[in-house]
């Protein structure tokens, strides 16, 4: 039987973690050497980085991923525009990089496989019964869509980026951004309709 | 032109719930994920990121002082091994030079021109 969910989102963790005058201050103290400052910007922004990183490549190699949007972080730092929001310019480091680890996986052909077990490491680590199946869901969901798809439904919907910011992120005009959100939700509503979840 | 319904539209607003709740977490960080981090930076080039700015400064500075070098090696070089001034001398020699040769570099001989020998003629060709 078709399932209705209705309830307000959660708060982001970008918005939480949305400091952005600080985190200037934290970049330059990063350009004049400072690597305790890269430390605590380190801690304030891994979890969005690592949650977005997980939920465009799945859960394969996710410690290095993360290793490697920081420090590219690092030695791009700059090249950084102080104009800009430090946490966009590093989600599109994390989007490169994970763009970077797809292209990868193609070329291996086997980027199908890469979306399998992550439903079966979830099933795993939740102790309610019916969280998990729609987590798994979800994330079969998700690795129905296309890169450009996912990438704009990912910031805008799990990570609650603003339209204008995730066409900034991912170099493409504002109307680009959504029409792939219009056409990414059409997709995943069809997809939780098969699976018997009424959206 | 299509017209998108606005991110906040009730259409969505169940489905963009329903991803928000059931997102899939991340699996936790190995422990000493920071910890690894920070060595792979302190194992990079010291000066990272200021280094390569200051790298530039020393590379433009090698640029400047080498073509000042050669331009000071070649006008010391002009100077050493240039010939100096002509005397006077030399100069009324080569006026009188130049005034004694003027009409011979001038002058044209009309009297036999390559075209009227007799092998070049196009009358000939006949007994050819």
């Amino acid at each position: 039987m078709p399932m209705t969910l209705v309830s307000m989102s959660q708060s982001s963790p970008f918005r939480e973690n949305n400091r952005d005058p600080q985190d200037r201050d934290l970049v330059k103290s990063c350009l004049q050497g400072d690597r305790q400052s890269f430390r605590i910007l380190y801690q304030r922004h891994h979890t969005v980085v690592r949650s977005t990183l997980y939920q465009l490549c799945g859960p394969t190699e996710l410690d290095d991923l993360e290793q490697e949007v920081f420090l590219r972080a690092w030695k791009g730092l700059k090249g950084f525009r102080q104009s800009a929001q430090f946490s966009t310019w590093l989600y599109r480091i994390t989007w490169n990089v994970a763009s970077d680890r797809r292209h990868k996986l193609g070329q291996e052909r086997s980027k199908q496989a890469n979306f399998v077990p992550l439903a079966q490491d979830n099933s795993d680590q939740s102790s309610d019964l019916n969280h998990p199946h729609y987590q798994d869901m979800v994330q079969r969901g998700l690795a129905q869509l296309s890169e450009d798809h996912r990438s704009v439904l990912v910031l805008h919907d799990l990570q609650d980026l603003p339209q204008k910011e995730i066409a900034q992120v991912l170099g493409i005009p504002v109307g680009t951004v959504k029409s792939r959100l219009f056409h990414a939700r059409s997709t995943l509503r069809q997809f939780f309709q098969q699976e018997g979840v009424q959206l | 032109m299509t017209q998108f319904p606005s991110p906040n539209s009730p259409d969505f607003d169940r489905l963009r719930t329903f991803l928000q709740e059931n997102a899939p977490q991340a699996p936790e960080p190995a422990p000493d994920l920071e910890i690894q981090l920070m060595s792979a930076i302190d194992a990079l080039p010291q000066d990272q990121p200021q280094r390569i700015q200051k790298r530039w400064w020393i590379l433009s500075a090698a640029i400047v002082t080498g073509l000042g070098l050669l331009w000071g090696g070649r006008a010391w070089q002009m100077a050493q091994y240039s010939k100096p001034a002509p005397s006077e001398t030399e100069l009324l020699a080569l006026q009188n030079f130049v005034e004694d040769t003027w009409g011979i570099v001038g002058y044209v001989d009309t009297t036999e021109t390559w075209n009227t020998t007799p092998w070049l003629a196009l009358n000939h060709t006949d007994s050819l």
